[in-house]
């Protein structure tokens, strides 16, 4: 398969950053859209990119795209770019490194953007800093407990359904494709997500309103954008986690307002 | 070099309990005057360092990817085995050690394999106190289920992502103490070089992978837990990232170096399907619970399949080799995962393969025939799916395609009981060290060792060490050595990125890192994976000394030193991969046995099965580095079976 | 941990305390929404608008309404200020936009809110000319808003505007209904769709209300 690829690249982190233009061939359909791109890359170091002359001049031709990954098998999270208008391309409950180049037709273009957020700064080309994400959950995205002291295991049975709902919502693997897919570039779906995992549980209810306060405002003095129920997160959202998590992440938002003050 | 293990004395059952309750500790207002550096933050590196942080010490953690939970603890699949015996199945920490000493083949030293059972407990209690979602059953207590090489069920799940939420659960306990200040973060930082001053891990270089700067941190103390080096192959089933450099630079700073030659090779895994790939997908060992192995019976059928001229289904039953149960009648498709590897690259070497000719198939037709397909869905649907996802066949009507791949390695830095290597202050968790599995592991017990080296090991141990450097001081990062250890790395990015620039770019010799890196994968999976003999050892290494020249002729990095540069990071990766490829082969050649993951094809019964030879090899190889392209010299770890009693492995 | 900031230490308003006031604001009006057109039904009535004028009387006249009436106007500034200044918020989050448009699966609804939501805000003055202003004096019109209603709507553009703005006003409801749910955080797996549906319901209904009004007007009903 062939296809013609237009990449965002971009030096530094203040670079002004472009598209480029690049032409690949005999693509086999089997191969994952990052494999496709590791030829690409190695074509641009050995400099035998098919129609270089498609390059324009002022690019740093030798230098391979970066992009990040790391387990190519939709759990680590370190993948994510936005192709042809969509977070991890044109299939659903993927990440990118699960996305096959039979996904797309022969001579398809292909647009690959970053993550766009004010909170996602661009490093290089495709690469972006989620860092934020990190900060949200050192804001309270856990549960306070220390090394040994604790109860045994079954000591606190839980009903399997909320077990269950807490698995769902603790799958989210924070590869930012809600952040990207979102009009208002809000992290809605990824704090929801960790807020419901840990108050559906009854070691995390302890902890429930004063986390959902940390980690909110965080996300909002980080400079995500809130949400308006547009669902574009849960469209996107490798790990197919739920608006209920939004929902959910409300109702305990209004609790923690409403509930008992302190001092 | 001494090895000295330090194995406390006493009854096997009560040494951990002896050893904690006469070991040196470091009083609450002290702990804050010691660092402490964690390289790593997966299982072992996160627990650790959240264990430590909250004890008081203060903490630097360091990793490669953006963040913490990326490590590749987090793509563990199957579970993690405790000996709670909440299923009343006669489960016991005796079991457990005893499962996990035999399933190792007799290589694993017994005390740290003890204290390893005995722990496992409490890792479920605290990880269920982090709130993982564990899955459980109707009346709310925790379910349970069989994994490979136990007689009860005693593995613990969170659906297929146990590796995920236990991460989770150590990044949210990381993330607390991080909140608290007591841990300091460094993310996309790569540890360059370990600082020894007098004897001592006192520090190490890092190079901050988003600017390129070399930066300088002095602690007391050492802890790696940068997992294991299974990428030598290139294709595995380890993440792109994952690397044996950090362990290998200690090597190379005096840590000597366990048992290379242990690696453990996963028997279901998608296959390669071309020369682009980059990665092979692990698909869990329970779908040998149902799904049925063979090859056609007829080479000409096998070439019709890989020419495709023929399908698969379109082969009568008579006409299919089912070589494992006919093999091994006993455990038919369940046979260990050494076995059922060694068996299907037999088939696929003699020309049976399917595919590319490197694939036996999985077939489920039995099953869903035997099952329905709904019940076959049930089990096994996000499989299924992950497996169409990625091949674009449809596993519900023609079989599976499946191939072994490297997935694990047991071999590591020498550990002594404290988790303390050869250094003094340097210590090594979870897949960094050799200690817990011997010549092969057992599912669902990496997790367990991870853990319970940075929540319940560590935590102790290095108190112990930790007690008398009170009165050093604050360490400095001026020092001469830390000076000498920044310049050699520093020269050392700059001789590889002089590689390429004294020919043209468009020169036709130039290769990638990654060619270099395939190629050295390819020799390694050949002459030194599955099976090995001197034969292949030899050739093995004279092919990757080969390489090496090759690489340091005409390898070409683009770019610069100061900036975001991945095929830099790949390159010194790959680097220390090439003296790592040595030591891996001089270990197989050394040890004249078969023994778990390592199958030497000289040593084996007449069934074609390991032969172990405890009279010779029952120790721990030790290797220790002089220089590049010097031999490594070998110190032995004799391994003492006080408490269990041999046996021979068998599944027929 | 000190805030550096202290000095200015105005109230900060959450995103999320914002869109739970947006919401309950909505809903406040969504309400009023369907008093209003029930009230207009009564223009329907063939009794030369003694009911509507009534209806009128009283609430130009009634302290409470008054009272009432000022609220009502608050809130309403209050929806589309909060509205706006999360609008704003939400565009500064994303300084640098995609090359390619989304193609995700969304509910149009979100993206068009805001801007039907600035289409009603024009509407709604449009509207406030023809009736509420007349009532405050502010502009010249016949006092009796079962006259003014037939002569304007009887005008065909004027009549086909107001039919467009209640097609935005359909749109702007369907997606507020199901979204005061969620951000009151009661969409759940179990009620989800049927708060959907119901959304759907209460919008057409209101809708045509006020749309039967006009049709019916138009053709001399």
């Amino acid at each position: 398969m062939n296809f013609t690829l237009h990449i965002w690249r971009q030096e530094c982190a203040n670079a002004k950053g472009h598209f480029e233009t690049y032409k690949i061939e005999n693509i086999s359909p089997d191969c994952s859209f990052l494999e496709m791109l590791d030829i690409l890359n190695e074509q641009l170091i050995t400099g035998s990119t098919p129609h270089s002359s498609l390059l324009t001049p002022h690019s740093p031709i030798s230098h391979p795209v970066c992009f990040d990954n790391d387990c190519r098998e939709g759990i680590c999270g370190m993948c994510g770019l936005y192709i042809n208008g969509r977070p991890h391309g044109n299939d659903d409950g993927i990440t990118t490194c699960q996305l096959h180049m039979r996904k797309f037709k022969d001579g398809d273009d292909i647009w690959i953007e970053p993550w766009r957020a004010k909170a996602f700064p661009v490093i290089r080309d495709l690469v972006v800093d989620r860092s934020a994400f990190d900060k949200i959950i050192q804001a309270g995205g856990y549960i306070s407990t220390t090394t040994g002291g604790v109860p045994d295991a079954n000591t606190i049975p839980i009903s399997k359904h909320a077990a269950d709902m807490a698995m769902d919502a603790a799958s989210c693997i924070g590869c930012g494709a809600c952040v990207a897919a979102c009009k208002n570039a809000s992290a809605m779906l990824f704090v929801g997500a960790k807020v419901s995992h840990l108050a559906l549980l009854p070691q995390g209810k302890i902890e429930a309103a004063d986390r959902v306060k940390k980690m909110v405002s965080k996300m909002d003095e980080l400079g995500f954008g809130s949400c308006t129920n547009t669902y574009a997160c849960e469209a996107e959202c490798p790990k197919l986690i739920k608006r209920q998590n939004i929902s959910m992440l409300n109702r305990q938002w209004i609790s923690a307002l409403l509930g008992r003050d302190k001092k | 070099m001494k090895l000295d293990s330090k194995i406390p004395a006493g009854p096997l059952a009560e040494k951990w309990t002896n050893y904690k309750a006469s070991q040196k500790l470091v009083n609450p207002a002290n702990k804050r005057k010691l660092d402490i550096i964690v390289v790593g933050t997966g299982l072992a590196g996160a627990s650790a360092a959240a264990s430590l942080g909250a004890m008081g010490f203060n903490v630097d953690i360091f990793c490669i990817q953006d963040s913490p939970r990326r490590a590749h603890s987090i793509a563990a699949q199957g579970g993690i085995n405790a000996a709670k015996n909440y299923q009343n199945d006669g489960d016991s920490v005796e079991r457990l050690f005893r499962d996990t000493i035999k399933g190792g083949d007799y290589r694993a030293r017994e005390a740290n394999v003890y204290r390893l059972a005995e722990v496992s407990g409490a890792i479920i209690d605290q990880c269920v106190a982090q709130g993982v979602p564990f899955a459980r059953d109707y009346g709310g207590l925790l379910d349970n289920r069989s994994f490979g090489g136990a007689q009860v069920s005693r593995t613990f799940y969170a659906k297929g992502q146990t590796g995920q939420q236990l991460l989770l659960g150590a990044y949210g306990a990381l993330s607390r103490e991080i909140a608290r200040g007591t841990v300091k973060l460094h993310t996309r930082s790569e540890m360059m070089d370990l600082v020894v001053v007098d004897g001592r891990a006192r520090g190490i270089i890092v190079r901050n992978l988003v600017t390129g700067d070399l930066e300088r941190y002095a602690a007391h103390a050492v802890v790696l837990a940068t997992g294991g080096y299974g990428n030598l192959y290139y294709l595995s089933t380890n993440a792109m990232n994952s690397n044996g450099s950090a362990a290998w630079i200690c090597h190379r700073r005096g840590a000597a170096f366990a048992n290379p030659c242990y690696v453990q090779i996963h028997p279901t895994c998608i296959p390669v399907h071309g020369d682009y790939q980059s990665k092979l997908t692990l698909m869990s060992e329970s779908l040998r619970n149902d799904g049925r192995i063979w090859v056609p019976k007829k080479k000409e059928d096998a070439e019709a399949i890989r020419a495709g001229k023929l399908k698969p289904t379109e082969i009568p039953e008579e006409n299919r080799d089912y070589y494992l149960e006919r093999r091994y009648p006993a455990f038919g498709n369940l046979v260990p995962r050494d076995v059922a590897s060694r068996a299907a690259k037999e088939r696929c070497d003699a020309g049976y393969g399917v595919g590319t000719g490197y694939a036996v198939y999985l077939d489920f037709a039995d099953a869903i025939q035997r099952l329905g397909k709904d019940v076959v869905e049930q089990k096994y649907g996000n499989l299924f799916q992950m497996y169409q996802k990625i091949t674009d066949e449809n596993p519900y009507e023609t079989p599976m395609m499946i191939y072994p791949a490297i997935h694990y390695t047991m071999g590591g830095l020498w550990v002594d009981y404290e988790l303390q290597t050869t250094i003094p202050g340097l210590f090594a968790a979870g897949e960094a060290n050799f200690s817990d599995h011997g010549a092969n592991r057992l599912g669902a017990s990496a997790l367990m060792q991870g853990l319970a080296d940075g929540y319940f090991v560590l935590p102790y141990t290095m108190q112990n060490y930790l007690a008398d450097q009170i009165y050093v001081g604050k360490i400095s990062a001026t020092s001469p050595e830390f000076d000498a250890a920044e310049e050699a790395v520093r020269q050392r990015i700059n001789r590889l990125l002089e590689i390429g620039c004294v020919e043209t770019r468009h020169g036709t010799s130039l290769q990638t890192v990654d060619h270099f890196h395939k190629a050295l994968g390819k020799i390694m999976w050949e002459y030194c994976g599955m099976a090995r003999n001197t034969e292949s050892l030899t050739k093995a290494k004279q092919l990757v000394k080969e390489l090496e020249d090759e690489f340091w002729k005409s390898v070409f990095i683009p770019g610069s030193a100061n900036e975001f540069n991945p095929e830099l990071e790949k390159a010194c990766r790959l680097e220390d991969y090439f003296e790592l490829a040595q030591l891996v082969i001089d270990d197989a050649m050394h040890r004249e046995e078969s023994c778990g993951g390592h199958f030497r094809t000289e040593h084996q019964t007449e069934d074609g099965e390991t032969l172990r030879d405890d009279e010779h090899f029952m120790y721990v190889a030790a290797w220790e580095y002089h220089g590049h392209g010097q031999p490594e010299t070998m110190e032995k770890e004799p391994l003492v079976y006080e408490h269990i009693k041999i046996a021979n492995r068998n599944y027929k | 941990m000190v805030d550096n900031n202290s000095y200015m230490n105005l109230p900060k308003i959450h995103s999320i305390t914002k869109k739970i006031l947006v919401a309950l604001l909505g809903a406040f009006l969504s309400i009023f929404l369907l008093l209003h057109a029930s009230a207009n039904l009564c223009i329907l009535r063939q009794d030369g608008g003694a009911w509507y004028n009534a209806f009128c009387d009283f609430m130009g006249t009634n302290y409470i309404v008054k009272i009432f009436e000022l609220v009502l106007l608050g809130a309403l500034l209050l929806h589309i200020a909060l509205s706006l200044w999360l609008a704003i918020t939400n565009r500064l989050a994303r300084p640098k936009g995609y090359h390619k448009p989304q193609r995700s699966k969304t509910h149009t609804g979100s993206k068009l809110q805001i801007w039907t939501g600035i289409l009603l805000l024009a509407g709604l003055i449009a509207h406030f000319t023809d009736f509420y202003f007349v009532k405050l004096g502010l502009v010249d019109g016949n006092l009796n808003f079962y006259e003014q209603a037939h002569e304007k709507f009887q005008i065909p553009h004027i009549a086909i505007c107001y039919l467009v703005f209640f097609v935005v006003v359909w749109f702007h409801m369907r997606h507020g209904f199901a979204a005061i749910f969620q951000t009151f955080g009661l969409y759940n797996y179990k009620y989800g769709k049927a708060i959907e549906i119901i959304g759907v319901i209460y919008a057409t209904v209101v809708c045509l209300m006020f749309t039967a009004v006009v049709v019916g007007v138009y053709f001399g009903l």
